[in-house]
């Protein structure tokens, strides 16, 4: 399945801008007798080039596969996991799970299967339940090898690095990860910085069953919070620093605007945000958007160009951060690919 | 009880939501597209497992590795296998070879 990946990603998806001038944009020409023009016109262009509509039959096929590679074992063990979370949730813990039964989580990320995972980010099936954790822990290791990411890849190793090397090596004794899924970058914290207390938070009671069990089974603990990104329930100037990772391509214009004001409400003065999220910002040509775009139309990522066009320095600022918002462009730690990340420093009082 | 493969699959496609929208002009393409890769995969792993037996074989044989994969065994076995895998291109060929035809093409105008 990685291999399937690789070749769509590396070898035949890189054609595709080619096959827009090729293939997509004379026909679209032929048809209305002029170019293509807005990002709606470049898709159905797109859409008209028989090289391009190979590739995103095979890659949306790819998709769904990663799924059922993953999905067949994980569900075949789900008593096991189920037995795992149950024990850990009955002894005694360096960290903690606390779920909000009168939560109910938010539909713009509940009510699709993003990225196609089945049953989505926040499918709940009983209380022992942690399928959708082990589906996006899997399916999101086969996903990055398959783009071309190293296994010693890590998000928050990269933060980490860029607070080393860009921001003073700053250390923080209390932080928060908004929209931490199965808690792999919430849990790598906890074992880099072993006084630091960390807080996690996400929306599927599933998901964060499954980071709690996996976070205590590395001895990294960390306190998972079921609750909304854009209604944190913690006290202003609380955390020392705050992240979140791949969450801004997740939700809508609205959410990502109230996450982040709640992101500076809960920092302290003196501490760091950082977004971190994937690299597909600052495209050169409106058919390069367009074709990263895929996702969007194919991929159930129904926030994707949202996240593309955002004025995120913009909205940074209007939350109340001034001028040392910095847009980042990373190498990741393992393979050859690049992360996006924002931060900025809360001005000390 | 054990949850089989087959079950464990049926369970997660269950899951699924939203739609599956289609690339290729022909919707019935694109799923023949889907099984053709689904057995590109399972091939793969095929593949894989064999390599992996034939090492393992070899070793415990006290065989170099490359004799033993170019040992065809006597002509009778070679000629099993030949039938074998004539069977198995003709089973997925057989559309080229099948005498029958699409009326759809047969009666359309030229």
């Amino acid at each position: 399945m990685v291999g399937l990946r690789r070749l769509l990603n590396a070898q035949v998806r890189p054609r595709n801008v080619e096959c827009f001038e090729t293939e997509a944009a004379p026909a679209f020409r032929v048809a209305h007798n002029r170019d293509a023009q807005s990002p709606d016109e470049v898709q159905k262009a797109f859409l008209l080039s028989p090289s391009y509509r190979r590739w995103s039959a095979a890659n949306r096929s790819a998709q769904e596969m990663l799924w059922v590679a993953v999905g067949d074992p994980a569900w075949r063990d789900r008593a096991r996991i189920a037995a795992v979370i149950r024990e850990t949730l009955a002894r005694e813990t360096r960290g903690s799970l606390t779920l909000d039964s009168a939560y109910e989580p938010s539909a713009e990320v509940a009510d699709v299967d993003i990225h196609l995972q089945p049953g989505g980010y926040a499918m709940d099936l009983d209380d022992g339940d942690g399928i959708a954790g082990a589906l996006y822990e899997c399916g999101g290791n086969v996903f990055s090898f398959g783009q071309g990411l190293g296994r010693g890849d890590s998000k928050a190793g990269v933060v980490i690095r860029l607070l080393d090397r860009d921001l003073g090596g700053f250390r923080p004794k209390r932080m928060l990860d908004i929209g931490c899924s199965a808690g792999a970058a919430s849990a790598a914290y906890a074992s880099e910085w072993p006084d630091c207390e960390v807080h996690a938070i996400d929306i599927g009671a599933a998901m964060l069953r499954y980071a709690h069990a996996r976070a205590e089974s590395l001895d990294a603990p960390v306190h998972f919070h079921q609750m909304d990104a854009s209604r944190l329930s913690f006290a202003d100037d609380s955390f020392d620093l705050v992240v979140s990772h791949n969450l801004l391509h997740e939700i809508g214009a609205d959410k990502r605007r109230s996450m982040m004001a709640e992101a500076f409400r809960v920092v302290r003065p003196g501490g760091i945000v950082i977004h971190q999220d994937v690299a597909i910002r600052n495209l050169p040509t409106l058919v390069h958007q367009v074709e990263r775009n895929w996702d969007t139309h194919f991929n159930g990522e129904a926030h994707w160009s949202t996240y593309i066009n955002a004025d995120l320095a913009g909205e940074m600022g209007a939350t109340g951060f001034g001028s040392e918002i910095v847009e980042h462009d990373l190498a990741t730690i393992d393979g050859a690919g690049r992360w996006y990340a924002i931060s900025a420093r809360k001005v000390a009082i | 009880m054990k949850t089989g493969a087959a079950e464990a699959i049926a369970g997660l496609l269950a899951t699924a939501r939203g739609t599956r929208p289609q690339s290729l002009l022909c919707g019935e393409a694109e799923d023949a597209l889907n099984v053709a890769l689904a057995l590109v995969g399972e091939l793969v792993v095929a593949n894989d497992r064999i390599d992996r037996l034939e090492r393992r074989v070899a070793e415990l044989a006290g065989h170099d590795l490359a004799e033993f994969r170019d040992d065809f065994g006597d002509a009778a076995a070679a000629a099993e296998r030949k039938d074998a895998n004539d069977a198995l291109l003709m089973r997925t060929m057989r559309v080229f070879l099948d005498p029958r035809t699409n009326p759809a093409v047969q009666n359309s105008p030229e």
